[in-house]
């Protein structure tokens, strides 16, 4: 379900496609069986601030893990940080992209938790939502792909779109 | 209260009806905002859908095929909640993100919404047999 939505404004598309790639690593390297970090899932918009994000986590810390587990997970992460970033950053800007963009956002708040366990010298290689959904990395990744096809799809089916004399559809 | 308050008021997916028509949340290629653009819902569709069939309608006449121009200020343009002349191509269909579907501003006229299905049941048509004819080769 995402959405181009994923959109350029967004997300690039070639920083959605790494993040795609990272999100294929992290569910390849199963990395959910390891530890578990429950966090407190606020289904709220992101209204600016990585650090809220990082004061409402609560974890959690169950299991032990491997160094090497470790840092090839952190330097996952640690990848995935400079797009999450921008994310973060551009999303305020853009609340049109909220019904679209909210699933995604759900994953990013967790995985920017995530990362920040992990900088914190935190075992933490797993992770689950304390709701009743556990975080579905590979369902992230379809509606990633999701989007990056709609949008092709859109380029192709409705080039005129980009016609800067149809903003005035932003207004109706 | 009718299903386009509904939506409107929600502002998020929903059900919509064959022929509605809908914005939809289109990224701009330079990375901009996402832009709304019109596009006319082709099927039903029901709440838990997360992909919806439209038909973009575009200010660009299409090179090819049969596409209907709904002229700003007629009455197609208005039932459908247009500002804009625009060219309806049914043979144009893509599928969105249910999420990426804004709301609904307006309804394709009957005559109009059957005439672009025709065409675009005949274009699918013609290229089902086409397909046949290479596998016969």
């Amino acid at each position: 379900m995402l959405n181009e939505t994923f959109v350029n404004s967004v997300m690039p598309p070639e920083d959605l496609r790494k993040l795609q790639s990272l999100v294929r690593k992290l569910a390849a390297s199963n990395w959910t069986t390891f530890a578990i970090l429950r966090v407190r899932a606020r289904r709220q918009w992101l209204d600016g601030a990585i650090d809220r994000l990082y004061a409402d986590t609560q974890l959690h810390l169950t299991a032990s893990h491997s160094r090497e587990q470790s840092e090839t997970l952190r330097a996952a992460l640690g990848e995935m940080e400079g797009h999450l970033a921008s994310i973060a950053k551009a999303i305020p800007f853009d609340r049109k992209l909220g019904p679209v963009m909210r699933p995604f956002t759900h994953t990013f708040q967790q995985i920017i938790r995530l990362h920040n366990a992990t900088r914190c010298g935190m075992a933490s290689l797993s992770l689950r939502l304390a709701g009743p959904q556990p975080i579905d990395l590979e369902t992230l990744h379809h509606a990633a792909t999701d989007i990056l096809d709609a949008r092709e799809r859109m380029s192709e089916s409705a080039p005129g779109w980009a016609d800067p004399e149809m903003d005035i559809y932003d207004y109706v | 209260m009718t299903m386009s308050s509904r939506q409107q008021q929600s502002g998020a997916a929903g059900s919509y009806r064959r022929g509605d028509v809908v914005l939809v949340l289109f990224p701009t290629p330079s990375g901009g905002t996402a832009r709304q653009r019109p596009a006319v819902v082709l099927h039903n569709t029901e709440a838990a859908d997360t992909a919806i069939s439209v038909v973009a309608l575009s200010p660009r006449k299409p090179s090819d095929g049969q596409a209907f121009l709904i002229e700003r200020g007629s009455f197609e343009s208005a039932r459908m909640g247009l500002v804009s002349s625009l060219w309806l191509d049914a043979q144009q269909a893509f599928d969105v993100p249910a999420g990426l579907l804004l709301r609904q501003i307006g309804k394709c006229p009957y005559e109009l919404l059957d005439k672009a299905i025709r065409v675009r049941r005949q274009t699918l048509a013609s290229v089902e047999r086409a397909l046949r004819i290479e596998d016969l080769d």
